[in-house]
This record gives structure tokens, sequence and C-alpha cells, in this order.
């Protein structure tokens, strides 16, 4: 049956612009916002969301003026010799913030998103992906406030949902690989390289930690990376071969990167 | 406040009794806001064996904002915060800052064990309108 419901940004033709100008479009699963939070402390922070399973998120380490140069980033990061900033362990009912390889805390405060979302499958659609604009002079949307603001009056922050935003985490494709073969790709069959989030399992772990690129040299070493037909996905060990005790857990959203 | 809302379920969901996972869109959550997107460069940073390369991003939201920032390199996009790349004679020391609410600046920086090369880096980013600094 076809039915369902588009916001497109402002300014462009919900009826004729491409995918990527459509806020929100009931075609797709879009990425929702269980819950921000900030915390502060030393490490290792708890944060219980007691959702029952794994879900995505991110976390920021505030900016710290000990380590000006860090800024506000999301951890971990590689300092380019195969260690990591502090890093982030998501269990199914809590999310930890703990040292990385290199006990490198970044700082005392830290924001942490949490999505509504689980990683169950959501398998790759045919996009609009035209460079039709479709755009419109005409000055009209649609908003959605978050319960207890007045979608009248409210900023777009405290919007659940605004057609003036730029663009949303919509989902072309997620899921979990457990090929367990060393390094995978996951194609997206796109055409164009896509934006995403993934995170790494270790058969053993009860926990899901973010996947980054870590070190140097050349592409082999760690994971992950994107052209305009895969995803790629390893965890190195460290001499050009990769471990196979590892499940993927990834999003690809609707938004491209060209 | 009364108990009111907007809920969108997946295809084949019932609206009215399925989960908060089950909907496509749900006003009891907020969908992942994005201010603004685009693409960047940075380039001819090279001088002698040590240079450096900078890329401003203003976006004037007023807060320090979640960012997204990927570097295509052979043809594959990574993500930064930071990392440094090896290709050929080149390193690369690539990263970000929040200089200040309005604008995000990345760094490049570079070392080079000889010759004199051109560079050419590329870069997507993804500039959220969810706060980071609450």
């Amino acid at each position: 049956m076809d039915y369902g419901a588009s916001v497109s940004q402002k300014g462009y033709d919900v009826k004729t612009c491409a995918d990527r100008f459509l806020v929100y479009s009931s075609a797709f699963q879009t990425l929702k916002i269980h819950s921000i939070i900030k915390v502060t402390g030393t490490l290792p922070i708890t944060i219980t969301h007691n959702l029952g399973y794994y879900c995505p998120f991110e976390v920021i380490a505030h900016n710290a003026p000990q380590y000006a140069y860090q800024s506000w980033k999301r951890i971990p990061f590689s300092d380019g010799q195969f260690y990591n900033s502090c890093t982030a362990k998501g269990y199914t009912d809590k999310i930890i913030i703990v040292d990385g390889e290199f006990d490198a805390e970044v700082s005392n405060s830290y924001t942490v998103i949490i999505y509504l979302d689980s990683f169950a499958t959501v398998t790759e659609k045919t996009v609009n992906s035209g460079t039709t604009s479709g755009a419109s002079s005409s000055d009209y949307g649609m908003r959605v406030s978050k319960p207890g603001y007045d979608v009248k009056t409210c900023t777009d922050l405290e919007c659940a949902m605004t057609s003036k935003q730029g663009f949303s985490e919509i989902i072309q494709k997620k899921g979990i690989n457990t090929a367990r073969t060393g390094q995978i790709t996951v194609s997206h069959n796109q055409g164009v390289p896509l934006k995403f989030l993934t995170f790494k399992k270790k058969t053993t772990n009860n926990y899901i930690e973010p996947l980054i690129r870590r070190g140097r040299t050349t592409l082999s070493f760690d994971g992950p990376f994107m052209n305009s037909s895969n995803l790629t996905m390893g965890v190195d060990k460290g001499d050009g071969t990769f471990e196979t005790n590892w499940d993927f857990y990834y999003i690809m959203y609707k938004n491209r990167l060209t | 406040m009364g108990d009111y809302g907007f809920r969108i379920s997946q295809t084949g969901k019932d609206v009215k009794t399925c989960t908060d996972l089950e909907c496509v869109f749900t006003s009891k959550y907020s969908l992942a806001k994005g201010s603004s997107y685009g693409t960047g460069n940075i380039t001819d940073m090279a001088s002698g064996d040590t240079a450096e390369g900078t890329l401003d991003i203003t976006h004037n939201l007023g807060f320090i904002p979640v960012v997204r920032i990927f570097m295509l390199i052979e043809g594959e996009y990574i993500e930064i915060p930071e990392t440094q790349w090896q290709a050929g004679v080149y390193i690369f020391d690539v990263f970000y800052e929040h200089v200040s609410v309005n604008k995000i600046t990345i760094d490049a920086l570079l070392w080079v064990n000889g010759g004199t090369p051109s560079i050419d880096l590329d870069f997507a980013y993804y500039i959220s309108n969810e706060k980071v600094n609450i």
C-alpha cells in the first residue's frame, strides 16, 4: 500500500525534491534521541538507560583547559600512534565511560547522547538521490515540539522535529554483521559515500564500543571507512591482518558525504 | 499537561499500540536534528618539510553542537576528530576544534620527508542542532 508522510526542508518542494532534502519521511527509519545527559567526575562513569538492548550512542568530552587542543570531541579518538583516548562501553542497560588503551582520561565532564533505536536490521532502500532540489521560495513548514514545550513559542532546539532544520539522521541501512571473517564490507548500493556510525563487539564481551580508525600507514589499518559502494570495518591485529572475533554494529545514513 | 502527541508507526505496526521503537517518529523523543552540512577543502599547505592549513566552518548556532567530520583519503572517507595518516612520504595530522560557539576549525598539519608535494584534502561535515555544552 502506498501511503506515508514527508516533510521537506524549508525552501524545498516536498512533492518533487530529492530524498536528501527531506527532514522527515515515513519511508525511512529515523534516529531518535532517548536522552542527552551531562556527566562529571573521574572515570569510570556509568550512565544507566535500561533499554534492554544495544543502542547507538555518542560521547563528547568537554573542553578541558589542560587539554585545550582537544576541544570538544567525540570519544574515542586516536593520537595516531595506535592509542585511543578514553572510550565508552555500551551495555544493554547502561553506558560506561572508561579509560582507553593509553589511560587517556581527557576531561572531567562529558555529554552522552543515547539513541532510542536498536541495531535491528534495516535494508537499504532505493533513494531518490538526484540533483533536483525542488527548490521553492514558498515559506511554509511543519514543527512538532518536545513534550512540555509549546509548539507555537518554543525554540527550534525544543522541537522534536522542525522542517526548518537542515537535515535529519535518517537511516538508509543498519544492522549487525556477525561474519567474523576479519575485515568485512557491507554494501549500500547508493553510488555515493554515506555518513556512518559504527561500533564493534568482541564475541566474548557483553558490550559494544565505538569503532574508529586508529593508527596510520594504510587503509587496511583498522576501520571503518566508506566509499561510494561499501562500508568497510575491521579490527587490525597491528600487523595488517584482522581479528576474527568481533561483530560489527553499523548505521549508514541517508546523508551523503559528497 | 495532558497526554497528547504525535506518532507515526513503521509499516505493519499499529500506531496506537506499537512500542516507541516501532515508530518511525514519535514526539515523545526528539529526532536527531541537523543544522547544516557541507564540504570543504584544504589545499597547497606544503612549504618545506612542515606545513599547516586550516578550514573554518561558521555555523553561528551560539552553542557547541555535535559535529561529525569525514576526510577523503585515497577514495575512502574516514572520520576525524583526530587522526594521523601516512601516505608515502607524507604524514598528515588532522583534527578539529571548536574555536568558539559559532565556528569550527579543521587543522591539518603535514610533515614531509623530502620533496615538495601539492596537498589537496577534501572534507565533509555535518553539524547537528543538538547542544553539547549543557
